[in-house]
């Protein structure tokens, strides 16, 4: 059965999917993690992905973000088929394309925070000179700029994932995905995580983000239900 | 990029010290086992005359008894001596086909200065021989030098000290010209020469060859003329019942104990000289003489090392046992590093994720490799230093430098170890590099 998400279009076509679904397979069972389906993504849109556990939100977003390859239909990322692509294209449209923001910060403990940042950089030609200027903007950007010789032990959670999105921003990217970037956070840190991730969107960066808050759903301009695998829009009320 | 992985990799050993310990300790351990098996046996197998060992030769006459083989060869046939008669050495000397000859036997006596008390004499053993023995083993002098032809002919009572000896008994003053006692007698010092030890010390026995050099030298001659006679240190073989008592019985004798050495200018007088030792052998023969079958023998420095087996079969053994233990050690180093490695799935999860290639990975942990082989070598070296020095004391009859490492060793150790880490990495870091970038994001 295909699913066809109605286009809800304000820029242009970032992410293109056209029957793409996953399966895993191992070998007693095959697992239909998402059954086949249509969506397209604009610039500067900001997605909530929201579904309960199991249901298949962190298949699709790795998915999206070229962690891990669908098994059927196609996908195009800024216009660019990346079926078939080699190891390599792949993981330098990662690098360049698209930040990362998990729900367990992922910072290297012997890197301070400087260095954390600056770890996707490493991957590209950038001068010293230009990795410095971008970190240290991605740090003004996440209210740290004083912080870059700390360790991420010494900050709070809320501040690790600040660090976190800074690491993702460097790179300056096409858009963010966020697997439930404020699942580890109180409330109160949380509220100041998606008011800067609203931020960010605001400057034109397309957002994709898992979460399990309906709140934090409804501050997105659109949601996407995943339950069971498959994938629905949401309408909801901009009220709560 | 390269300081880079550098930085990481040293992060990486502080990040898990009792792991990083294992690998460089058992790298260290490994490689320190194998250098030293390797070190006494590249040592033992040095080239002792470089740039002329092919033209410089030993005489072989088989003129041993006819009734019974000289002794058996590892290969089981038959030996010949490899010391000469008196009468043969002086004929072969006289006939002067040669381009350099150098005779040589020893013996031992009582030395001291002339100004110390006869209770201070010490026992030493003595090289009795020709004047060419320095020129031709290169032997360098500190003072003075050989002694002339006529000493040679005369049996002049001249004699060299080593550096040791001159330091001992004259302050390391220039002593040419000053005299010591040897026994009753006295010798008029020519010259006094520096540390000199060839590895192997190829000229002599096998079961010499890895001992010092002797501190003195006379004419073989002076020793003849004095009749210097020390059975227990000269070493001959008899056969027949020739009497042996005294030193004139020995020259009179079929006994062998005299090394006789040729050097030619070209490496094609070889032929015409084993050619002359035949004619001689063959008229020798017809007096009665030379009646067993095997050949005489001209070997050259490098075939003589291999007849007498200067790196002997216990010693290759030993660098394959060595070999094998420390192939022992790199497996466990591999599943170290498999641990290691599988300890950071979540960093590499996260690199891949932000953009780092199969290939980015691979050179970061290929450096992660090679910095553990470079500290565990550096650890190994030392050692092996250690362990080397502990095998010098124990067996101190073999000389030092069989014991020591030159610099092409060391670069070699610390070498070998980073390339033997780097080789049993590239399974553990063919592991890490196909880890997914999806499945470790959740912890890290
Ligand atoms: N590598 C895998 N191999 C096999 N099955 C998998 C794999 N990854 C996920 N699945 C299965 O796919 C389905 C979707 O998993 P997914 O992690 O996407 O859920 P989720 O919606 O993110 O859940 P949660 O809200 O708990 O994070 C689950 O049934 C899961 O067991
Ligand atoms: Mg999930």
């Amino acid at each position: 059965m295909l699913q066809t998400i109605s286009e809800n279009a304000k820029g242009y076509n970032m992410l293109k999917m056209r029957g793409v679904a996953k399966s895993f397979v191992t070998k007693t069972v095959e697992t239909q993690a998402l059954q086949p389906f249509d969506l397209d993504i604009s610039q500067g849109e900001f997605v909530a992905i929201v579904g309960p556990s199991g249901s298949g939100k962190t298949t699709f977003l790795n998915i999206a973000g070229l962690l891990e390859a669908h098994s059927e239909g196609q996908y195009y990322l800024d216009g660019k088929d990346i079926t078939g692509l080699s190891d390599r294209s792949k993981s330098s449209l990662r690098n360049q394309k698209i930040g990362f923001i998990f729900q367990s910060f992922n910072l290297i403990p012997e890197l301070n925070l400087f260095d954390n940042i600056e770890m996707p950089l490493r991957y590209r030609t950038f001068s010293r000179k230009v990795r410095a200027q971008r970190v240290m903007e991605a740090l003004e950007k996440v209210g740290l700029a004083g912080r870059k010789s700390h360790y991420p032990q010494q900050l709070s959670g809320g501040q690790q994932q600040r660090v976190a999105i800074a690491r993702a921003l460097a790179g300056s990217p096409s858009f963010l995905l966020a697997d439930e970037p404020t699942g580890n956070l109180d409330s109160k840190m949380a509220d100041g995580i998606m008011a800067l991730l609203k931020d960010i969107n605001q400057q034109g960066t397309s957002i994709l983000m898992v979460t399990h808050d309906m709140d934090q759903a409804r501050q997105a301009g659109r949601v996407v239900e995943i339950r069971d695998g498959y994938l629905t829009e949401q309408q909801l009320a901009l009220t709560a | 990029m390269v300081g880079y992985y550098i930085k990481l990799a040293w992060l990486s050993l502080r990040k898990t010290p009792l792991l990083s310990m294992l690998m460089i300790g058992t790298i260290a351990i490994g490689i320190a086992a194998a250098m030293i098996t390797i070190t006494v046996g590249y040592m033992m197998a040095q080239d002792p005359l470089p740039h002329k060992s092919d033209r410089v030769a030993m005489v072989h006459l088989n003129s041993w008894d006819p009734t019974q083989p000289y002794g058996y060869r590892r290969n089981g046939k038959n030996d010949i001596p490899s010391t000469l008669t008196y009468q043969d050495a002086m004929a072969l000397l006289k006939a002067d086909k040669a381009d350099k000859h150098t005779l040589f036997a020893q013996f031992s006596d009582m030395i001291r200065t002339t100004t110390s008390d006869v209770r201070d004499a010490q026992l030493h053993p003595i090289r009795s021989t020709t004047r060419d023995f320095f020129d031709m083993f290169g032997v360098p002098f500190i003072y003075g030098g050989t002694w002339s032809k006529e000493a040679d002919l005369t049996g002049e009572q001249v004699i060299v000290l080593s550096k040791h000896e001159n330091d001992r008994l004259f302050d390391g003053v220039n002593s040419v010209g000053k005299e010591v006692h040897v026994g009753t007698l006295l010798f008029r010092v020519v010259g006094v020469i520096d540390d000199w030890q060839p590895t192997p010390r190829f000229y002599t026995h096998r079961y010499l060859m890895y001992q010092s050099t002797l501190r003195y030298f006379v004419p073989l001659e002076s020793q003849i003329r004095n009749a210097l006679f020390s059975p227990t240190s000269m070493g001959f073989s008899c056969w027949g019942d020739d009497p042996n008592s005294t030193l004139a019985d020995l020259l009179l004798s079929e006994c062998v104990w005299l090394h006789l050495w040729v050097e030619f200018d070209s490496v094609d007088k070889k032929d015409d000289y084993f050619g002359f030792l035949s004619d001689y052998s063959e008229e020798q023969r017809k007096v009665g003489r030379f009646a067993r079958p095997e050949p005489n023998r001209l070997m050259t420095v490098p075939e003589y090392l291999e007849k007498e087996g200067a790196l002997s079969n216990e010693n290759i053994m030993g660098i394959w046992f060595s070999l094998a233990f420390l192939l022992a050690c790199l497996c466990n180093v591999m599943s170290l590093m498999m641990t290691k490695f599988h300890g950071k799935g979540g960093e590499i999860g996260l690199r891949r994720a932000v953009g780092a290639s199969k290939k980015d990975i691979i050179i970061q942990f290929g450096f992660e490799s090679i910095f553990i082989g470079l500290v565990g070598g550096v650890l190994g070296l030392l050692f092996a230093q250690v362990g080397l020095s502990v095998l010098a004391d124990m067996f101190s009859n073999l000389h030092q430098s069989v014991m020591t490492m030159d610099i092409f060793l060391m670069v070699g150790t610390v070498g070998l170890a980073m390339s033997t880490s780097l080789l049993f990495g590239l399974w553990p870091i063919y592991r890490a590099s196909q880890i997914q970038p999806s499945s470790q994001l959740k912890s890290l």
